[in-house]
């Protein structure tokens, strides 16, 4: 029951401060943004075509900063404040008071996140037709996997640091690590080992290796469960720039481990496990003076 | 079962040692008065009662279970106001009352336990961010209370108190130990300690300095010495007699000129005086002595002073 406790009260806290609802309009915000430029550029534009586009700077880009800044003062913050020892001094373990924090802050961002792409839908519905709700309902399980994975992550920071200044630089330097040079990463890596740079379609080993960053997870799961849409053809005359929608559907890749949701569902559950774990470990022996 | 029973227990954090091999003892149905200057090293002894730090060296056990297991279901038995721990400024103090009561798995009403440390019935219903200073310690004092608790650890809970919140905290202290629970808390402030403690212990350095019954510390009989004994020599393994008994808190050798060296020795509990007297003949014939026996008072002041300095 403990962790139940501090679970509900870290989201009472959330709405409490209205960081719920700031969440939630941040993340509704860009992905209601990103479907109303499709649907306004594109003419005639199919459902399939919007419910491509659900996957995009709100879940790419937003996201994960969302994850970070609910999550990175959890533990470290109240450690701080001292506030840790009221909770420790009732019958809550550290252990109850991590995972209770994590579960807390994981259903907050699922708050929003399923707020954001109940609107998307609606606004899809209502403009072009319904879209396919089975395929955006795995894909949006997937993403509230990835959701679970981003707060593990910060919750797990928060745990191993000593201040709020120092877990504020790591999640920084992790996001830039997993969105801007992850790529450089990967292509470092294959180039130590083959000499060469990889080619458009790569071997398994550095695709797993690119799948290792839960956001190029969650990103594949994208393009493995929601369905495949026509390109767009973008053309500028005198009268000005129009897009419409081709005939053509993408090269498909070649179907590898990493497309497997089984393989993408064992990264993302790792991803929950693995910095709760080492979060713990560390937070179990800290002082807290 | 002893309600507190500490053992060598030691932190150290690098080489700086905060609190260094205490032994102490609190028993169900007593109020364990433990004092010292600030920085002394209370709080930091407390934390490792509460398994907020982990001793370096040593063992403590709370309620009979070892500090070490950080077990959080023992804490279901102990009401505790650790340092000037932070309250959430966005929760009311009824807020916090019913969350600890449901952690607690207690039944309490909130009013009454607000009732109970003078909160009126308006101010408990407002944001803790609107609470003065002794309003915020009354809460603090209040969940403490929660549930009966076998044992009250309270560090510094008279701070920020006004004269009548110190009354109302001595009559609950006193209320609580009639009920059969064991109080340990902390103070700065010797008269406060003094008027309800049934046993004290005065931390300096983070080394207890003495301990024991308020009464017999206040009349004398147990009460700390400092004996100074001139001799014809002083040898090493005379010192190594000494500093061997247990009540030795110190020991320290004058040998300057012409006139017979004098040992310095600093007794935790007059009794042991004897003790001294035999390991001192057994190298040396001694010359002469005197004993001073020390008040709770001079205990205190020189800590302080030596604190300070």
């Amino acid at each position: 029951m403990t962790v139940v406790d501090i679970a509900r009260k870290d989201v009472a806290d959330a709405i409490r401060s209205r960081a719920l609802w700031v969440a939630t309009a941040i993340f509704l915000g860009f992905i209601v943004l990103t479907q109303g430029i499709v649907l306004a550029v594109v003419e005639d534009p199919d459902p399939e075509l919007a419910t491509r586009f659900l996957e995009g700077p709100a879940t790419e880009i937003v996201l994960p900063i969302l994850g970070l800044l609910v999550g990175y003062q959890a533990i470290v913050g109240e450690r701080e404040t001292g506030n840790i020892k009221f909770l420790l001094g009732l019958p809550h373990s550290r252990l109850d008071v991590l995972i209770g924090k994590f579960v807390g802050r994981t259903a907050v961002l699922a708050v929003a996140v399923l707020g954001g792409f109940l609107a998307a839908i609606g606004m899809i519905a209502a403009t072009v037709g319904l879209p396919p709700l089975v395929p955006i309902a795995a894909y949006v399980l997937f993403v509230l996997l990835s959701t679970a994975a981003i707060v593990s992550i910060a919750v797990g920071i928060s745990a191993v640091a000593e201040t709020r200044t120092r877990a504020i630089s790591v999640a920084i330097g992790g996001y830039l690590l997993a969105t801007v040079l992850w790529s450089y990463v990967v292509d470092g890596l294959y180039y130590a080992v083959t000499r060469s740079l990889p080619g458009a379609d790569p071997p398994t080993w550095i695709a797993v290796v690119d799948h290792l960053n839960p956001l190029t997870a969650m990103s594949t799961s994208a393009d493995v469960l929601l369905p495949e849409a026509n390109q767009i053809a973008i053309t500028a005359t005198e009268e000005g720039v129009s897009a419409t929608q081709t005939d053509q559907t993408p090269a498909g890749t070649t179907e590898t481990l990493v497309h497997e949701p089984l393989f993408l569902t064992a990264v993302l559950l790792l991803w929950v496990a693995l910095p709760l774990a080492v979060g713990y470990l560390r937070f179990r022996d800290a002082d807290l003076s | 079962m002893s309600a507190i029973r500490t053992n060598d227990l030691t932190k150290q954090y690098g080489s700086q040692t905060v609190v260094s091999r205490i032994d102490l003892e609190v028993e169900a149905g007593e109020v364990y008065g433990f004092l010292g200057p600030n920085g002394a090293g209370k709080s930091t002894t407390i934390a490792m009662l509460l398994s907020y730090v982990h001793p370096t060296d040593g063992t403590a056990r709370v309620l009979g279970r070892d500090v070490c297991e950080g077990s959080a279901e023992i804490k279901h038995r102990i009401g505790v106001l650790p340092e000037q721990y932070q309250l959430y400024d966005r929760l009311s103090g009824r807020k916090h009352l019913q969350f600890a009561i449901d952690s607690m798995g207690a039944d309490g009403d909130p009013d009454a336990l607000a009732d109970r440390v003078g909160l009126e019935a308006t101010a408990v219903r407002r944001s803790v961010g609107e609470y003065s200073t002794g309003m915020k310690q009354r809460l603090r004092i209040a969940l403490a209370l929660i549930g009966e608790p076998d044992l009250l650890v309270l560090d510094e809970p008279s701070s920020g108190l006004d004269p009548a919140g110190i009354r109302l905290l001595r009559e609950i202290v006193l209320e609580e130990r009639d009920r059969g629970a064991a109080v340990f808390f902390s103070s700065h402030v010797l008269e406060q300690v003094e008027e309800v403690s049934d046993r004290i212990g005065i931390l300096v350095d983070g080394e207890l300095r003495m301990s024991g019954d308020l009464e017999g510390l206040k009349s004398g009989t147990g009460a700390a010495v400092e004996l100074e004994v001139e001799t014809d020599a002083v040898s090493r393994e005379l010192l190594t007699a000494v500093e061997s008994i247990d009540s030795v808190t110190e020991c320290a050798v004058t040998d300057s000129g012409p006139e017979a060296p004098f040992l310095t020795v600093s007794l935790s509990n007059s009794a042991a005086k004897a003790d001294v007297f035999r390991a001192i003949e057994a190298y040396a014939t001694i010359e002469d002595f005197t004993a001073e026996e020390r008040s709770l008072e001079s205990v205190f002041e020189e800590g302080v002073t030596e604190a300070s300095r």
